[in-house]
């Protein structure tokens, strides 16, 4: 039997628009940071090895120094570490895996699944890749490695592989992968675990527990489900135990509020976000619609300006109608032309034309200055 | 607010002066210059603006020059109920003090005092106001600026029908809302600062992005063009293998053809040596057979010449014989034709002796009839030598005579006339001159002169003439004279002797012409020396030819004997010669036949001599040659030599034929085409290999900088900066709108207030500039723009500094008056200093009407131009 990680989807030296400068260097540290927790767990897991199932790094065009900091946190992981390059980093030409720096810099628990032919890893156990050799290959490579594969005899044989897997959404995608063949391959004695990459979620996609992607161990996207672990499996020829483990410290949350009809529906919300433990690594983005009072609306962007300085990113989304409701408290200020000018934007507003935004924006403006000159 | 009482110490140059207000109307505060009038004006302000501790620029310049102490200002005044005392002292012993005097009384010192006195004043007027009403000295023709004016609009709100469109708040709110716009756009609308640097910041980093973009996609393309370079490269890898086969499968074809054509090569050469071979026993063969020939050749001729020499020598004695012959004719021939020919010369020459003897004679008769004429012309020639008688002599002495026997006869009609007549023969001498008188008929003479007849011997008569008609006798003197002359010329004696003269010289004329004609007759072409020298020597030789001419023949007689003898012997030449010319042919081609015998005869023994001597040689050669090699052995070896060419042909033909079954030229072609192909792709190799490894460095190079984390970053800068620029927009457009839509509400409130504050203006302009008094009121200031009189218009910029000063005062009044209870004091420091003392009058009417309602404070120096107010306190300044 053996125990190893498995893991994928690094996308080292990819790039998040909505994060600002100094929340960005908090995240790309994270993400090398979750390549050492990766070391630490295996370690405290007494893991044989590590595979990580493609897509390590987010291009093959990254940059210098994310390729040292990698390969820099790779040499810190106590156990070999087996790279599969994926769709993001084919070893095609001017892949990566290819380069000077890379071969100049790669620790030597570091081997890059190159060639599918079967690597002893240990005693009796071995791994096999099957690497992407370009961006859109004719299919998928674990197609013709599984075709070439004999059956492993008495070792046991870790497949690792990347792509999407065929399904009710993809049907004829050739780069997808039939997850019974995969099953097959399984029955047939060739391997005896899949290690998928590509899906940034983990997941189990056969009954018997042996195919499995394991997500992202840092969340990279908003859609991602369950993202930040990696899997800690035990295999044996009877046996496959997958155990889910923690790695990644951010978070990428997308909330909805619909229908807000005042401050009291918000009041829960500010509440619960106030509360939040990890603010600086957590990226916020937020829908909201409804209806809100003048003084709702105008708490709102308040709170929202707060959060925006508290959470590494905070995007708003909002469609929120003013609703002056029976009497215009709003206006007590204002008189005079003033009050006139108030009146015609709430007409518009209520109009609801293509300026119907910009007055509302007009008329709370015209609110808050009343209010600062009543002061 | 009313004023009540102000007091001043020490403030500028005024160490004290004190005014106290009328309740109600004007307080007309006169005095000299610098007697204070506008530092009270001035501190009223100053009061209120500065606490006691300011050190602003306008309370230093309070403090008397060079004087230790504190400006002092202290001011009584009601507003609504209260009633109070406020003063301060500033610099120096500082001090602010409020003493409420009413409802109820209290005191106030130091900050709360100002801080209290400053919400009473607030409330108690507008300041904007009160600042906009007074006039400072000089600022009369001023307009002031009340459109903020709370009361003043207020008061138009409610003139305009209310509504409450004028709110202050809503009036400072517009600030505030023009002061948000003005963060976005500037003033003339245009997008400001900030938008312009957020739309410039957006397109800076979405450039960058492009840039970046462009550069990942050029890596892109950088590392497909690698890869299809290395993919390039495998397959040329395989085809040079398949190409290097094929040029080896080509090359051991060719072998195979290079091979044959070598064989062929060499096939040709031995064929070519073969048939040299047999070329060359060819060669003897033929050299033996030419040498074997010619012997029978020379052999044969030699001995045709032998044949031909027997009968030529015959021919040659034959014709020898027929050439004596032939001479022996020619030499008779030639015997007689010469004798002939000395004869036929001999009687040629007799008949010429008989020629030359009549010609001779001939000759001779011509001589003689020439010398006949020739003296006869030399006769005639002396004749006309001495008779010089022509013709017209002749004529003119005829002429002559008949005058002069005209004139005798006239004369001698007249003058006496000399009749003699002989008596016999005798003789006379009539004037000198012999005359024979005839008998019978007597001579008559005029006598003309004196005439003398002498008879020889005899007498001697004379006549003398008398002098009847001397003229007559003159003229025919002179007649005469002229005649005598004529025949003197003529040498004649008259004219019958002229006449004869005239015949004898025509005579001797024809004479001369005869001789001509004579002598061209007997002399023909010959002169007459030759002639002569002719004859002569004719004479000479002629008598001698008989004897001297032979006797080869007999002479004939005479000169037809002669010719006929000469014909004959002509004749007998023209025979004889030609039987001479035939003999002589005949030998000629006698000689000639035998001579060319001769010479065939000589030929033929030369050259049968000649062919003997070759023939020998010939034998010579032919057995030397035999000697060394047979006959039979050439013929062998001929055949060998053959043989042998035959062979090697046969073996060439063989060989080419299976050359052209290997298609030798498409075989080559072949592979030539197969190692340039493999040269060819070598070459491609070569390129793709130094492409990919320029290709490879440039992308390691690229690689390095991170290109495709910079495109992130820059798109990620590009999204932020568009979120950033789409907030600030929306702010904008939110600030945009609020301002356009409350300038618009605004305006229009303006607009309403114009009407009522122009009504007011008017009814009291009427008061100074009479019924046909207008203004037009500015909707967005409230100003007045213009001012329309006996409807003439003129704008308020180019009226008068007069006009301008009653009309802003008039304005400043129509505010007050529309302000009513709320208008604060109107404090007027030396206005309407332009102003003429028509117009003074009625703005006195003005000031006093809105005294009614306010109260009015005017500072002057000349009191005078007020006096028209009316009801004034009027307070003098020491």
């Amino acid at each position: 039997m053996t125990k190893f990680i498995h893991t994928s989807d690094w996308q080292l030296g990819m790039t998040r628009r909505f994060l600002g400068d100094g929340a960005h260097e908090l995240y790309d540290q994270a993400r090398f940071d979750a390549i050492r927790a990766i070391g630490g767990l295996a370690e405290a897991e007494r893991c044989d090895f590590v595979v990580v199932a493609g897509d390590v790094f987010e291009s093959n065009r990254i940059g210098r120094k994310t390729l040292l900091r990698a390969l820099e946190a790779l040499r810190q992981v106590p156990v070999p570490v087996y790279l599969l390059p994926g769709n993001h980093d084919p070893l095609a030409e001017g892949s990566v895996y290819r380069s000077r720096r890379f071969a100049d810099n790669k620790p030597d628990n570091v081997t890059v699944l190159a060639d599918p032919a079967p690597l002893t890893v240990s005693t009796g156990v071995e791994v096999t890749g099957a690497p992407w050799r370009s961006k859109r290959p004719a299919r998928n490579p674990v197609l013709d490695l599984l075709d070439a594969l004999e059956p492993a005899g008495g070792a046991l044989r870790v497949c690792v592989a990347h792509g999407g897997v065929l399904g009710p959404f993809n049907p004829g995608d050739e780069c997808a992968i039939p997850v019974d063949a995969l099953e097959q391959a399984v029955r047939d004695g060739k391997i005896h675990y899949v290690a998928l990459g590509d899906r940034h979620s983990g997941e189990q996609l056969d009954s018997a527990g042996r195919v499995w992607y394991s997500g992202t161990p840092e969340v990279v996207a908003f859609n991602e489900v369950n993202p930040g672990f990696v899997n800690v499996v035990d295999l044996d020829h009877d046996r496959a135990a997958v155990r889910r483990e923690r790695i990644g410290a951010w978070r990428f949350e997308e909330i909805e509020l619909r229908n807000l009809l005042g401050g009291d529906d918000l009041a829960g919300f500010f509440a619960q976000l106030s509360a939040h433990p990890s603010k600086d690594t957590t990226a916020v983005r937020l829908k909201l619609s409804g209806t809100l009072g003048v003084e709702d609306m105008e708490a709102l962007g308040r709170r929202i300006e707060d959060f925006r300085d508290l959470f590494a990113s905070f995007e708003v989304e909002e469609d929120i109608r003013l609703n002056f409701g029976d009497r215009p408290d709003a206006d007590e200020n204002l008189g005079g032309f003033g009050a006139a000018a108030a009146a015609e934007l709430r007409d518009r507003i209520a109009a609801g034309g293509v300026d119907a935004p910009a007055a509302q924006d007009a008329l709370l403006l015209l609110f808050r200055l009343a209010r600062e000159e009543a002061r | 607010m009313k004023l009540v009482r102000l007091r001043i110490a020490n403030f500028r140059g005024v160490r004290k002066a004190e005014v106290n207000f009328a309740g109600q109307g004007v307080t007309l505060v006169q005095g000299s210059n610098e007697t204070g009038k506008t530092s009270l004006k001035d501190s009223i302000r100053l009061l209120f603006k500065y606490k006691d501790n300011s050190a602003h620029a306008d309370i230093r310049d309070l403090r008397p020059v060079g004087e230790d102490v504190g400006p002092e200002i202290e001011l009584e005044a009601r507003a609504g109920d209260l009633w109070f005392v406020y003063r301060k002292v500033f610099l120096k012993d500082r001090k602010t003090e409020l003493r409420l005097l009413g409802p109820e009384e209290k005191r106030l010192a130091g900050t709360p005092a100002h801080e209290e006195a400053e919400r009473i004043l607030n409330e108690s007027l507008d300041r904007d106001l009160w600042d906009a009403l007074g006039v400072d000295q000089g600022e009369g023709a001023l307009q002031p600026d009340l459109a903020g004016c709370k009361p003043l609009m207020e008061a138009l709100d409610r003139a305009s029908g209310g509504g409450g469109a004028y709110d202050g708040l809503a009036e400072s709110l517009f600030g505030k809302v023009r002061q948000e716009y003005l963060k976005y756009y500037t003033p003339t609308g245009k997008e400001g600062r900030d938008l312009v640097l957020s739309a410039a910041t957006f397109e800076r980093v979405a450039f960058s992005e492009r840039t970046l973009g462009e550069a990942v996609r050029a890596l892109e393309d950088q590392a497909a063009r690698t890869e299809n370079l290395r993919k390039t490269l495998v397959d040329m890898h395989g085809r040079r293998a398949e190409l290097s086969k094929e040029r080896d499968r080509r090359r051991a074809e060719l072998d195979i053809v290079e091979r044959l054509e070598r064989e062929i090569a060499d096939g040709g050469l031995e064929l070519m040596a073969a048939a040299g071979q047999l070329a060359a026993a060819e060669r003897l063969i033929r050299e033996r057979d030419r040498l074997i020939g010619e012997e029978k050749g020379i052999a044969e001729e030699l001995d045709a010449v032998n044949g031909t020499l027997a009968p030529i020598a015959a021919k040659a004695s034959d014709s020898e014989a027929r050439l004596g012959a032939a001479r022996s004719r020619l030499e008779e021939t030639k015997t007689a034709r010469d004798l002939a020919d000395l004869t036929f010369r001999l009687r040629h020459r007799d008949s010429e002796y008989y020629d030359d003897l009549l010609r001779l004679d001939s000759m001779k008769k011509r001589k003689t009839r020439f010398d006949e004429s020739l003296r006869r012309a030399e006769i005639a020639a002396e004749e006309l030598d001495r008779n010089p008688v022509t013709r017209e002599l002749v004529e003119r002495i005829a002429k002559g005579e008949l005058e002069v026997a005209k004139l005798e006869g006239r004369l001698e009609a007249e003058n006496p006339r000399v009749r003699v007549r002989g008596l016999g023969d005798g003789r006379i001498v009539l004037n000198g001159e012999d005359v024979i008188a005839p008998a019978g008929e007597p001579l008559v003479y005029p006598v003309r002169g004196d005439m003398r007849i002498v008879v020889p011997g005899k007498v001697e008569i004379v006549v003398e003439a008398g002098t009847v008609s001397p003229d007559l006798a003159k003229t025919l003197e002179n007649a005469g004279i002229e005649l005598a002359a004529l025949l003197a010329a003529g040498r004649v004696s008259g004219l019958e002797a002229a006449y004869a003269a005239l015949d004898r010289r025509e005579k001797a004329v024809a004479a001369l012409a005869n001789h001509d004609q004579i002598a061209a007759e007997c002399l023909a072409d010959l002169s007459y020396g030759e002639l002569t020298a002719r004859i002569e020597s004719l004479e000479k030789t002629l008598p001698a030819y008989p004897e001297n001419r032979g006797d080869l023949c007999e002479m004939a007689s005479g000169l037809d004997a002669a010719r006929k003898a000469r014909d004959e012997a002509e004749k007998e030449f023209r025979d004889t010669d030609l039987e001479y010319v035939k003999a002589r042919d005949a030998h000629d081609s006698a000689r000639e036949s035998h001579e060319t015998l001769r010479r065939s005869q000589v030929d033929g023994v030369a050259e049968a001599g000649v062919l003997r001597k070759r023939l020998d040689r010939i034998v010579e050669r032919l057995n030397a040659a035999r000697a060394e090699v047979p006959d039979e052995t050439l013929e062998d070896a001929f055949r060998a030599a053959e043989d042998k060419a035959k062979r090697h042909d046969d073996r060439l033909k063989a060989r080419t034929a299976s050359l052209a079954e290997k298609d030798p030229e498409n075989v080559r072609l072949l592979f030539n085409t197969s190692v340039e192909s493999l040269d060819s792709l070598l070459e491609r190799q070569k390129a793709a290999e130094k492409e990919l490894v320029g290709l490879e460095s440039a992308m390691e190079a690229t690689g390095d900088r991170g290109v495709f984390e910079e495109l992130q970053e820059a798109a990620a800068a590009t999204e932020t900066a568009r979120l950033a620029d789409r907030a600030l927009r929306r702010r904008a457009e939110a600030a945009r709108l609020l301002h356009e839509t409350v300038a618009r509400h605004r305006d229009r409130m303006r607009k309403r207030y114009v009407l009522p504050l122009k009504n007011e203006v008017e009814r009291l302009g009427r008061m100074i500039f009479g019924s046909t008094f207008k203004v037009t009121i500015d909707d967005a200031d409230l100003s007045i723009t213009d001012r329309t009189l006996e409807g003439r218009t003129v704008a308020f910029r180019q009226l008068s500094g007069g006009a301008k000063e009653q009309l802003a005062l008039v304005y400043r009044a129509a505010c007050s008056t529309m302000a009513g209870v709320a208008a604060p004091p109107v404090i007027l420091d030396d206005a309407l200093g332009y102003t003429d003392p028509q117009r003074l009058l009625a703005m006195g009417a003005v000031l006093a009407k809105v005294a009614r309602e306010t109260q009015v404070v005017i500072f002057t120096c000349i009191p005078d131009r007020y006096r028209n107010i009316g009801d004034a306190r009027i307070v003098e300044l020491p």
